[in-house]
């Protein structure tokens, strides 16, 4: 399977490596602009370059989409935080420093803890300190606790809704008016410092126009949410790594971003899964005929073998965690576990595509951190996450989940009540075999529950690892 | 078709105390049929077994073979060189296959992984109930193809006992009684008559009350 | 004395309207239990069942107490069931209980071990109660073991057999009861009576088959002394107690419904009795045991009549 790698980055090497290592094909275009245009489906994309067309099956955007700061009245640019910059200011003078978080919705988490962090340290070297900012994370992860923190420290945070900034060349004092909709402060100072950019490269967003990604408020934004913070965009099949959000921790960054992405290609598995019977091991016992919710399984006439009808096979497998001979196989098995990557200490999570990882898509980001332990598998149904798959996962895992539909919400009738028996059966072999407990879960969700489903997903991870 | 369930697995542990490695056989007939020794159960139990070990620190491991049939000796000399080569073998084949594993491969410890349970039926997925207890006299013909040995908890041959209520046994409502379903099936063949014959005394020695049982075609021999 | 009959036969023989009660042996070894129960009953009932491990929990064997039984005054009828014991054992033991000179035998299936206090034990039923019942026929009128050996001095039981009116299916029931009474049964004592309606249509039923003339039909009669023990009777599967009698137990009120029970009881006797075809009652007083001489004293029973 060919994978697009689209962009200028200096991760391309490692991310073209851990796709190898899961056995896809890696093709690397690092200029953006030599795509000319782009069509397809997922599984099934086609960009037209200057030297010819590229066939793939996903794409994954490198590109960094943060572009150079703004450049403001007066011309000059705001300097962009970063060690330097703060070992500068901090020496500085006395002046007040006016920290700007500079993203125009939601900020992704990980900027705003380090933009607190920056903030707290300033402030804790005396320095008197504001933070302007249009939208923050305050209440996710690890950010609440660092907002109470600056402002016990004295960081005084204003929230804007217009901004202007100026600057006097001459002076270099910066002149910010901030206004609130009801308020306008204005601020003056020499230190300014800016976290982020203030829109996306002219490359990227040339890219992100070709590649049909919507656009908002100059930002890449998908139903509210800015696709900047995990790994997906609003389009099926097309990827974003974002590498700002991995800062300090670029490897397990990546392993998990390898990993959300080869998790969620699931989604994008060829029509054409279906059911394959080994006719030698089919015992013709009828437990697939009689556990498909499609009507797909037929016995064979005069052969004595069962028979997949490939037309009707919507390819959930629960027919091969039935099949008590081990005679059924879905063609393009999603459940070939690679040795590539580290597990230990980390949880599987396998997720039924129809609410698993819709919800599990809302709920990453909000894990912060802990996104990074947990390796996702999209399965075509829950049903799908029977007791050797869970068991194979535990292998290598600390812990498996299986993150499936509602009752009710299940499409291939009941699928999920049957992940929840099977992920209990197990739990129970497991206990009795000196494994202990908590070791294989069953969640169910919908795609509007992601909140409490973060929840049971946190209670799981929390005690592990 | 025999049917078996899998053994708690605290227990089948315990039969392995010792042992670093175990071949897991299954049987590719009764007990794949009614889910309790296929090869998908024997893989499912040998990761189970491999993983608990693992977490408490032992070294286990367990390979899996699936023999066609455990009751026949072609079969299981086909499987001779892996069998031959295991520390122990974990039979999850019903209990013919168990004792005929260790039959043929007297130098190996055979460990059963399952309960050899009933004749029964397949009722639909998952759900099996008993139907036959071979008593070696079969007198289906008398009571409408409804077995009262085996299915009446009494074995009554008269009728029922005045525990039946509702067309349910009295040792639990998931019963259903033999003699009402004799009652509606003679009823509806029009043949209520042929119950009110005494049905004498059972002479037991066909069944396993006779001993060990041997079937014999002379024929063919 | 061999090949005299018993109390309970006679009366039956000459006609008399028969009265007969349960003692429940104890779950250990005291005898004086028996005795003490005995010794109540003696001359105001004509016999009295002594149970076989009843709801199969253990207790002293019902041969043994039965002869406690006889040896204070009370004629037993000794109960065997088919759970515990395989037909060797069994003709052994009543062999044993003819020699003590007991003389009544109730055969039944017994409740399934399930019920009881040893729910792990084997269950035998080697033979059914019918068949049990058709061989000591033939014991008595053939001189042959089931086995077919001869028997030199069989055991003569008066024989009888069990029978729950209100049991479904009817027409199966029925045919049990004929075959029963084509077995051996020379007296049928019936599951406790409440709804006489319906029982009097059952033994329209018996009559129309000539049953009542080939065996003594005995009306099973419990007597509650609480609200609480006719509810959990009426709940029993196979029960048929009419609401009208709950609620009859209901207004009496706390305190009266010991007394009210015994009404009720007495009713119910006044009644059967008047169904043609009914030749005794069977009273189970469950529990209440010290009941039964007020009640058979009420009912007009008393005296017990004199055997001819």
């Amino acid at each position: 399977m060919n994978v697009l790698i689209l962009g200028r980055n200096e991760m391309n090497v490692k991310l073209a490596e851990a796709f190898k290592k899961r056995g896809y094909s890696p093709i690397v275009i690092e200029d953006a602009d030599e795509v000319k245009a782009f069509r397809g489906e997922p599984g099934d994309f086609i960009a037209k370059t200057g030297s010819g067309e590229v066939e793939a099956s996903f794409v994954v955007v490198t590109e960094p989409a943060r572009g150079e700061p703004p450049n403001i009245e007066g011309g000059m640019p705001i300097p962009l935080f970063d060690d330097v910059a703060f070992e500068e200011i901090a020496a500085a003078s006395k002046e007040p420093i006016v920290y700007l978080l500079d993203y125009f919705c939601e900020s992704p988490q990980a900027a705003t803890a380090r933009a607190l962090e920056a903030a707290l340290a300033l402030a804790g070297k005396k320095k008197s300190v504001a933070f302007i900012f249009k939208f923050m994370r305050t209440a996710a992860g690890e950010c609440e606790e660092l907002y109470r923190k600056a402002r016990c420290a004295g960081v005084t945070f204003i929230k804007y809704e217009k901004i202007n900034i100026a600057c006097n060349s001459g002076t270099g004092v910066y002149t910010i008016k901030a206004q609130d909709g009801e308020n306008e402060v204005i601020l003056e100072t020499r230190r300014l410092i800016a976290d982020g950019g203030r829109g996306a490269s002219c490359k990227f967003t040339r890219l992100a126009e070709k590649l049909r990604l919507k656009t908002a408020e100059g930002g890449y934004e998908n139903e509210g949410r800015y696709f900047l913070a995990p790994a997906f965009t609003g389009r099926n099949g097309v990827y974003y790594l974002n590498q700002d959000l991995y800062a300090g921790r670029l490897k397990e960054g990546l392993d998990f971003f390898v990993s959300a992405v080869c998790g969620d290609i699931g989604e994008t598995r060829p029509e054409n899964n279906h059911a394959a019977i080994d006719g030698e091991k089919c015992v013709f016992c009828y437990s697939c005929y009689r556990i498909c919710p499609h009507g797909a399984m037929e016995p064979g006439g005069e052969s004595r073998v069962m028979k997949n009808l490939e037309n009707a096979c919507k390819g959930c497998g629960l027919c091969a965690v039935a099949c008590p001979g081990n005679a059924i196989t879905m063609k393009e098995d999603d459940f070939v576990e690679t040795e590539a990557l580290e597990k230990q200490g980390k949880v599987k999570l396998l997720c039924c595509e129809n609410s698993g990882s819709v919800a599990l898509k809302e709920i990453l980001p909000g894990l912060g951190e802990q996104a990074f332990i947990i390796d996702f598998q999209t399965v075509a149904c829950g049903g799908r996450a029977g007791f050797e798959q869970l068991a194979e996962s535990l292998r290598s895992y600390g812990k498996v989940i299986a993150l499936v539909c509602m009752d009710d919400a299940c499409r291939h009738f009941d699928g999920n009540k049957a992940a929840c028996k099977q992920a209990a059966r197990l739990s129970f072999a497991l206990e009795r075999a000196g494994a202990g407990t908590g070791k294989a879960f069953c969640i169910k969700t919908s795609f509007a529950m992601a909140n409490t489903t973060k929840e049971d997903i946190l209670e799981v991870l929390n005690d592990c690892c | 078709m025999i049917v078996a369930e899998q053994k708690n697995i605290d227990e089948i542990r315990d039969s392995l105390e010792g042992f670093k490695s175990a071949v897991v056989a299954a049987c590719g007939t009764c007990v794949t049929v009614c889910m309790a020794g296929g090869e998908k159960e024997a893989l499912r139990l040998a990761a189970v077994l491999e993983i608990g070990a693992r977490e408490r620190g032992v070294q286990f491991s367990a390979d899996v073979i699936c023999i066609t049939r455990q009751c026949d000796m072609e079969f299981l000399a086909e499987a001779e060189d892996k069998l031959l080569a295991a520390e122990c073998i974990l039979s999850l084949g019903c209990g013919a296959g168990v004792q005929f594993l260790a039959e043929k491969f007297p130098s190996k410890v055979v460990i059963p992984g399952l309960n050899t349970e009933f004749i029964g039926v397949n009722r639909g997925l998952g759900y099996w109930t008993e139907m036959c207890q071979g008593c070696g006299d079969c007198l289906l013909a008398k009571t409408g193809g409804v077995c009262p040995v085996a299915r009446c908890s009494k074995s009554n041959f008269n009728g029922p006992c005045g525990g039946s209520a509702l067309g349910k046994c009295e040792i639990n409502e998931d019963t259903d009684c033999a003699w009402q379903l004799i009652y509606d099936r003679m009823k509806r063949l029009d043949r209520l008559e042929e119950l009110l014959e005494i049905e004498g005394a059972r002479d037991w020695r066909t069944s396993r009350d006779g001993g060990p049982r041997a079937a014999c075609r002379e024929d063919v021999r | 004395m061999p090949g005299e009959k018993g109390n309970l036969q006679k009366i039956l023989e000459q006609g008399a309207f028969s009265v007969s009660a349960e003692i429940g042996p104890p779950m250990g070894a005291d005898a004086s239990v028996v005795i003490k129960k005995a010794q109540e009953l003696k001359g105001v009932v004509d016999a009295a069942n002594i149970t076989d491990n009843q709801t199969a929990v253990v207790r002293m064997s019902s041969i043994a107490a039965s002869y406690l039984s006889s040896m204070n005054g009370v004629e037993p009828v000794v109960q065997m069931t088919c759970r515990d014991r395989n037909r060797i054992a069994i003709q052994s033991d009543l062999l044993g209980a003819y020699a003590l000179g007991l003389k009544n035998l109730l055969v039944l299936s017994g409740d399934h071990q399930s019920f009881g206090n040893h729910p792990q034990s084997k269950n035998v039923f080697d033979v059914d109660s019918i068949q049990l019942l058709y061989s000591l026929r033939k014991m008595k009128e053939e001189g042959v073991f089931m086995g077919g050996s001869k028997c030199k001095s069989p055991a003569e039981f008066f024989l009888g057999a069990t029978v729950n009116p209100f049991a479904d299916p009817e027409e199966l029931q029925m045919i049990r009861l004929r075959k029963k009474i084509n077995a051996g049964a020379q007296f049928v004592q019936t599951q406790a009576i409440y709804d006489v309606a319906k029982f009097a249509e059952w033994m329209e039923k018996v009559r129309g088959l000539g049953l009542h003339k080939k065996a003594y039909i005995l009306a099973g009669i419990v007597v509650n002394k609480s609200l609480k023990s006719i509810e959990m009777t009426q709940i029993v599967p196979g029960m048929l107690v009419p609401c009208e009698l709950v609620e009859r137990m209901r207004a009496a009120g706390p305190g009266n419904y010991d007394s009210e029970g015994v009404g009720i009881a007495l009713d119910l006797i006044e009644e059967i009795r008047k169904i043609e075809g009914v030749s005794g009652i069977h009273i189970m007083a469950i529990g209440w045991e010290s009941i039964v001489p007020t009640l058979v004293a009420r009912a007009g029973l008393l005296p017990r009549p004199a055997i001819e």
